[in-house]
């Protein structure tokens, strides 16, 4: 029996975690006692991520497209017929007509040559990351109002000690309960003041000390109205606060069930805190107007500027921080350094020996735009398809002329796939993470994979193919190319065991003008509020989830049904299964009913994974201008029999 | 030699003892690494310890794995072909806490209780437990409340106890005397004042665990008469948070799921892996009922399979021995101590 230490790869926050090994077979998976991270506790992932390994829908060989199906090659063959692919859409439409898309569960080593490869060899600025329609706005927002996001994120060991904390979403607790949920109640048991801000809760948990249950779209209002109050009461200790929240048109002052008192006073709580901290998970609140309302909020009560206080936006996949980073970002290179100023863009191209493409990178939503006219798409990592928040998406990239997919896993993206190269999991690759705190840490591997390979050697077989070679041997030697061009990261040592956090630069932090119509109460027509909740079960349809069996039945994905209380179902005369009509100001839908205690009653809950539906009801989503996401918004609707 | 007898062995030569026993099987003794201490099979007489704290990892694992494969199946024109997949070197374990050993008495009792499990006992019967008392407790400590230690358990095979400059060796079962029998040059027989050295040890030993450690019997009473309020399991219950961590870290907790993997058209094979009642999916029904579905119900189930007499009497022991691993390991403070403490309001 052997135990080999290396990271979770489930969520954000980098639990240490040692594989179990028995004779070459990977048998278990158990905390790390001493990890700062984790402190000897998992949460269920984490204690089964050693099932993913054994994962009968790994990959096992790479595949070509012949005719309908997909058929196991040999690596030549599949490397000749993607890079043959990949010259000829480059020779007849140019590099800008190739995309590349990688994903937050890449390590730091292979989302960086991914990069490379696509800005070097396929000479395309269209290299992005299956997060935008989800957790990269807090980080792009981050970067741009303190100039790093590190700047912005308390650590985890600050939480424990924290004065007052902000949770928004209760779910918080039971889905990140070894790092996060651990110690909120920790600072909770050494007195600190626990607020949670849910509208889907219906008890108030124990240990919180106030709950505010803003009807949906209200949310963002309510955090604004915070702010406000903030002001009102002189409790800002940000100077040009008061200056620039007079930009915001309006404030909502009254919220309908929440007494104005406990606004205020959760209010006076957190910004009158020493330490006060707000959790959040950024692959739920995707709104970029909230992201920026929480970061005003911070700014203007001073707290954001140190690990002591601040945000820790949690992200569910295991290296979004490095993943954006390694500069998976279309206009961005390795360290948020601009592709377009020549100052930045220099040290690449002398390093790199070839010049730039000049072109304007696409993000994903703009690569299948078919007006973009992108052909081929590169999709590492993820199931690019459980992720689209669309129908328009889906069916284009149904359409792509060429798709190549690299993945540990058989996903619904690789059926799309022309050519599928099985890629090595955190297990068996080594390489390194960035947590959601800014701690690098390195993956342990209980051997090399007997079916994948890491993603870095595959391109680098690839470039080979495309007569550029990149001639990578290791992930130490990308590493340390990565500390050469990243100066986010030219201080990090890999030799210390439980990481090194990425360092903090002091800057003036820069509030942002929240365009938004101060939203309080459902108009008549519309008495219910609609809430698209994205949650594990439905989460890009969690391929590690899917690939453990105790997970699996653990994280049962969602029926195809809206939610609603009992109560509600009883006064609209429903029962468990009932077809109802749900009808906003953009559309309707017809879907079958399902009963659920935890939804407040006058909403709706719908799963994101339901794009249909949801953009049915939610119209359009909307383009942010400033972090280039899609997003709905959350809304009101009539519910009735259908 | 026989059951009963004690012996004396110097410290000195104690690694040519565990040379002589890496001849008949895997010793498995504490090793430290990364700060921390496992049980592993030793290579190289130099890197075991006798100096260790309870490893975190239980000892369970060794003969009850985190997950292991049954047997494979497969069709062809003869039937149904069935092939067990039997593990169980033999491994002597060298240097197991007292409580560790009571605990796996538990197991045995348990996979025997209805019809003898062949996957366990095919480990088990080639395992020898050489246990080491506590000389002092441990930071979560609390097996003197549990009846299972710091000495004396019931189950070992040998027990040492430091006497510092040699440790007293009693032989505690007919495996254990055989061990030991073909070394009886390393070893002389236990002289009274050794005996008595070891009596005044086990003494001091009580006295180090922290004060009040957990009011077991009073819990037993509550629960056993059902007189613990609804609004306590919720309470409790809330704080859970389903990672299933206290059971897998518990040295008693025994809860397995089985799974066939289809590994070609005709055949595959079953595994099993540890469960937990935490876990929502661990009771739910096909037709998505879920007779324990709320958290408060699990929690009252888990703590009731622990602690109330109907299993006292079947296990001839309450589902604890005291480890504190479940202290480390519960993120939310719902460990045993704590929700003992809680009952006893």
């Amino acid at each position: 029996m052997d135990t080999i230490g290396t990271i979770c790869p489930f969520c954000g926050c980098g639990s240490g975690t040692y594989l179990r090994v028995n004779d070459d077979e990977v048998v278990g998976a158990y905390p790390i006692l001493k990890h700062p991270v984790n402190r000897g506790k998992l949460c269920v992932r984490g204690w089964w991520s050693n099932q993913c390994l054994k994962s009968t829908s790994r990959l096992k060989s790479p595949m070509i497209r012949k005719g309908e199906s997909l058929k196991e090659v040999e690596w030549d063959e599949a490397l000749d017929f993607c890079s043959s692919k990949l010259l000829e859409i480059r020779k007849s439409s140019g590099g800008h007509s190739l995309g590349v898309i990688g994903s937050p569960a890449l390590t730091n080593e292979d989302a960086f040559v991914l990069m490379k490869f696509a800005r070097t060899i396929l000479k395309t600025n269209t290299v992005d990351g299956s997060y935008r329609f989800s957790s990269s706005a807090t980080l792009s927002l981050l970067n741009q109002s303190l100039g790093i996001w590190t700047n912005g994120i308390a650590s985890f060991e600050n939480l424990e000690k924290a004065n007052a904390v902000i949770v928004i979403g209760g779910n918080i607790f039971q889905e990140f309960p070894d790092v996060i949920g651990a110690r909120i109640l920790e600072a909770r048991d050494n007195g600190a003041k626990i607020i949670l801000i849910d509208p889907l809760r219906d008890k108030p948990q124990r240990f919180v000390n106030i709950h505010l249950k803003p009807r949906p779209p209200a949310l963002i209002s309510l955090i604004n109205a915070m702010s406000n109050l903030l002001i009102q009461n002189g409790l800002s200790r940000f100077e040009a606060g008061k200056e620039f929240i007079k930009k915001i048109k309006s404030f909502a002052i009254e919220f309908p069930g929440i007494p104005t008192s406990s606004i205020e006073e959760a209010t006076k709580i957190y910004a009158q805190s020493n330490n006060s901290i707000i959790v959040y998970c950024s692959d739920e609140l995707t709104d970029p107007n909230l992201i920026r309302s929480l970061i005003n909020l911070a700014i203007l009560s001073g707290h954001i500027n140190g690990p002591e206080q601040g945000l820790i936006p949690i992200s569910r996949s295991p290296n979004l921080q490095g993943a954006c980073d390694m500069g998976l970002v279309p206009d961005l290179l390795s360290g948020y350094q601009d592709i377009d100023k020549e100052e930045t863009k220099a040290p690449f191209e002398k390093h790199w020996g070839v010049k730039l493409p000049l072109d304007k990178g696409l993000t994903i939503h703009e690569a299948l735009d078919p007006d973009q006219k992108v052909k081929g798409l590169l999709i590492a990592g993820d199931n690019l398809l459980g992720k689209l928040p669309s129908p328009e998406l889906i069916k284009s990239l149904k359409e792509m002329d060429f798709i190549a997919v690299f993945d540990g896993f058989l996903t619904d993206t690789c059926n799309l796939a022309h050519v599928v190269f099985p890629i090595s999991p955190p297990g068996e690759c080594d390489g390194t993470f960035t947590n959601l705190e800014g701690r690098v840490q390195s993956l342990g591997k209980i051997g090399d994979s007997k079916i994948g390979k890491p993603l870095w050697s595959i391109i680098s077989k690839l470039s080979d193919k495309m007569k550029h070679p990149l001639k990578y041997t290791s992930d130490q030697a990308i590493f340390e190319e990565i500390k050469a061009l990243t100066p986010l990261y030219s201080q990090v040592s890999l030799n210390e065991k439980a990481g090194m956090f990425l360092p903090r630069r002091k800057s003036k932090p820069k509030m942002f003008v929240v365009d938004e119509t101060p939203i309080n109460e459902p108009p008549k027509e519309f008495p219910f509020s609609l809430i698209v909740k994205n949650t594990l079960s439905s989460w890009g349809r969690n391929t590690l989830v899917k690939a453990s069996p105790i997970l699996k039945r653990e994280y049962l994905e969602e029926r195809t049904e809206a939610k609603v209380n009992p109560s509600d179902s009883k006064s609209l005369g429903l029962r468990p299964g009932d077809k109802i009509k749900i009808t906003s100001k953009d559309g309707e839908v017809i879907a079958s009913v399902g009963l659920d205690n935890s939804v407040v009653e006058g909403t709706v809950v719908f799963h994101s994974h339901f794009v249909d539906s949801i953009s049915s009801l939610l119209g359009k989503g909307k383009v942010d201008p400033q972090t280039k996401g899609i997003y709905y918004k959350d809304t009101f609707v009539r519910v009735g029999k259908a | 030699m026989e059951i009963g007898q004690k012996l004396v062995i110097k410290k000195n030569k104690l690694d040519t003892w565990v040379e002589r026993l890496m001849k008949i099987g895997d010793v498995v003794a504490p090793v430290k690494e990364n700060d921390e201490f496992f049980f592993k099979p030793i290579q190289d007489i130099k890197n075991y310890t006798m100096n260790h704290e309870i490893p975190y990892i239980p000892p369970k694992d060794l003969i009850f794995p985190q997950s292991e494969n049954l047997f494979e199946y497969s069709r062809d024109s003869k039937g149904i072909q069935i092939k067990p997949l039997f593990a169980g070197k033999k491994q002597i374990v060298l240097g197991i806490r007292s409580c560790d050993v009571e605990a796996a008495a538990y197991v045995d009792h348990f996979f025997r209780d209805t019809f003898e499990d062949p996957y366990y006992f095919n480990r088990r019967k080639n395992t020898i437990f050489i246990s080491l008392g506590c000389n002092k407790a441990f930071e979560n400590c609390f097996c003197i409340c549990c009846d299972a230690g710091p000495f004396d358990p019931k189950g070992y095979d040998l027990q040492m106890i430091d006497l510092g400059d040699q440790y007293l060796t009693e032989i505690g079962s007919r495996e254990g005397a055989e061990v030991i029998s073909k070394d009886q040059d390393l070893f002389s027989v236990a002289k009274d004042e050794d005996l008595k050295k070891a009596e005044e040890i086990k003494k001091k030993a009580r006295d180090t665990f922290k004060e009040p450690i957990a009011y077991m019997s009073y819990a037993i009473r509550k629960i056993t008469t059902d007189r613990v309020p609804k609004e306590i399991w919720d309470e409790l219950g809330e704080r859970c948070v389903d990672c299933g961590g206290c059971t897998f870290v518990c040295p008693l907790c025994t809860c397995f799921t089985v799974e066939d993997i289809a590994t070609n058209q005709n055949g595959g094979r079953r595994f099993r892996c540890w469960d937990s009642c935490n876990y929502s999916g661990f009771t739910r029904e096909v037709s998505g009922h879920n007779p324990r579905g709320d958290k408060g119900e699990r929690f009252k189930r888990r703590f009731f399979h622990k602690l109330s007499y109907q299993y006292i009497e079947k296990y001839l022991r309450h589902q604890c021995v005291g480890c504190g691993r479940c202290i480390t390991a519960c993120p939310a403070g719902v460990d045993m101590p704590s929700v003992v403490k809680r009952l006893r309001g």
